[in-house]
């Protein structure tokens, strides 16, 4: 009789850890899926969009938010688990979100996505008829960084959103006198200085007068708000908003220590990879 | 079996044959496009060079209006590329 006791017990141990080890990794619960920011109709506003994780609807989602700047992620929304959208008024300041889905009091991270700005280094352009590259673009189809151009060849005319003039036909050497203008490319091969500029299909972009604090939203492109040239960046910094019209995307760029016996000019920018997005805090 | 891989072989070719676009309907190939280019360099360069041979002209007859004509009517000078106009967007 003891025999069998034991093996019972033996047997009833041996189940109940068969149970155990099988009831390990149980607990359902992933992530969400494709996680997504967009730019509400106003600019200001970002729209946050994501898909239900791979287990299925889960308890609810939070929202983090981590300013540019900040090295805190703030809590900004508790949702339902049937809730796939979120509107957030960043009060016109960028940076960094993702998506927890709440299982049971666990949570599991979306990957991050930013609004923060791409931010490209200071680097020297020309006058448009000084002995250097007069044209500065934004990589659209890569990463968004900054990149000057020659405006002499006509293969960059896809790519060129902006390039620097005084609108003048300087002497060979120099100076180029102010005052200065950011101006926009299809402008370039009928610029007083621009007899070099082959005919080609020039982007047609737009720019802000100056703006005074270079943290805040840019204005909302219309026809009061944007133009086809912007004079005046000599003054040191010159902060411009630029809209690229057939892509529906904003940047800042920041002029400082024009040369007029060089021709040059430092221009130092932030791109907003969000379409549509007028936000530009760095 | 081979009768029959031959006429499938034969029904293919002309399958094939009977898709292709009749001649000029294929819209237009690179080489027309090429064409296309170089007509329009060309024309540049004709204009480039009438205006080359205009502002020439235009020297030689003020030169001679100077010269037998005093007080006399120059040829008005062709207009220069001017500061455009600063308009908003659209």
């Amino acid at each position: 009789m003891k025999q069998v006791y034991r093996i019972l017990t033996l047997g009833a141990l041996s189940l109940a850890l068969v149970i155990l080890i099988g009831c390990e990794g149980e607990d359902v619960g992933s992530a969400p899926q494709n996680f997504t920011l967009t730019a509400g109709t106003d600019g200001l506003l970002v729209i946050l969009d994501w898909e239900e994780p791979a287990d299925g609807q889960p308890d609810g989602y939070i929202v983090y938010f981590q300013e540019v700047g900040t090295s805190d992620w703030l809590m900004e929304a508790e949702l339902d688990g049937d809730v796939l959208t979120y509107t957030h008024d960043p009060m016109e300041m960028t940076g960094t979100y993702y998506v927890a889905a709440d299982w049971g009091g666990d949570e599991y991270d979306s990957g991050e996505e930013t609004t923060i700005p791409v931010h490209t280094a200071s680097m020297t352009i020309y006058e448009l008829e000084a002995a250097g590259n007069a044209g500065y673009g934004w990589a659209l189809t890569s990463d968004f960084t900054g990149t000057t151009y020659s405006m002499a060849d006509d293969a960059n005319a896809a790519l060129v959103d902006f390039y620097i003039t005084n609108f003048t036909d300087d002497p060979v050497g120099g100076p180029w006198p102010a005052p200065w203008s950011i101006a926009s490319p299809d402008l370039a091969p009928n610029d007083p200085g621009g007899s070099f500029v082959p005919t080609a299909n020039w982007r047609q972009n737009w720019f802000s007068d100056p703006i005074t604090d270079p943290d805040a939203a840019l204005p909302n492109y219309g026809s009061t708000t944007y133009f086809n040239y912007t004079e005046g960046i000599q003054t040191d910094p010159t902060y411009i908003g630029v809209y690229l019209g057939d892509e529906d995307h904003f940047g800042l760029v920041e002029f400082s220590g024009v040369n007029p016996s060089a021709g040059t000019i430092n221009v130092e920018s932030w791109f907003q990879t969000v379409q549509g997005l007028r936000l530009v805090a760095h | 079996m081979i009768r029959i891989a031959t006429l499938l072989g034969i029904v293919a070719c002309l399958a094939v044959i009977g898709c292709q676009p009749p001649e000029g309907m294929a819209g237009p190939t690179q080489e027309d496009f090429d064409a296309l280019k170089m007509q329009v360099e060309t024309l540049q360069t004709d204009v480039a060079q009438l205006y080359t041979a205009i502002d020439s002209l235009t020297t030689r007859y003020n030169a001679h209006i100077e010269k037998f004509h005093k007080g006399g009517t120059p040829a008005p000078a062709a207009p220069q590329p001017s500061k455009p106009t600063r308009v908003g967007g659209k």
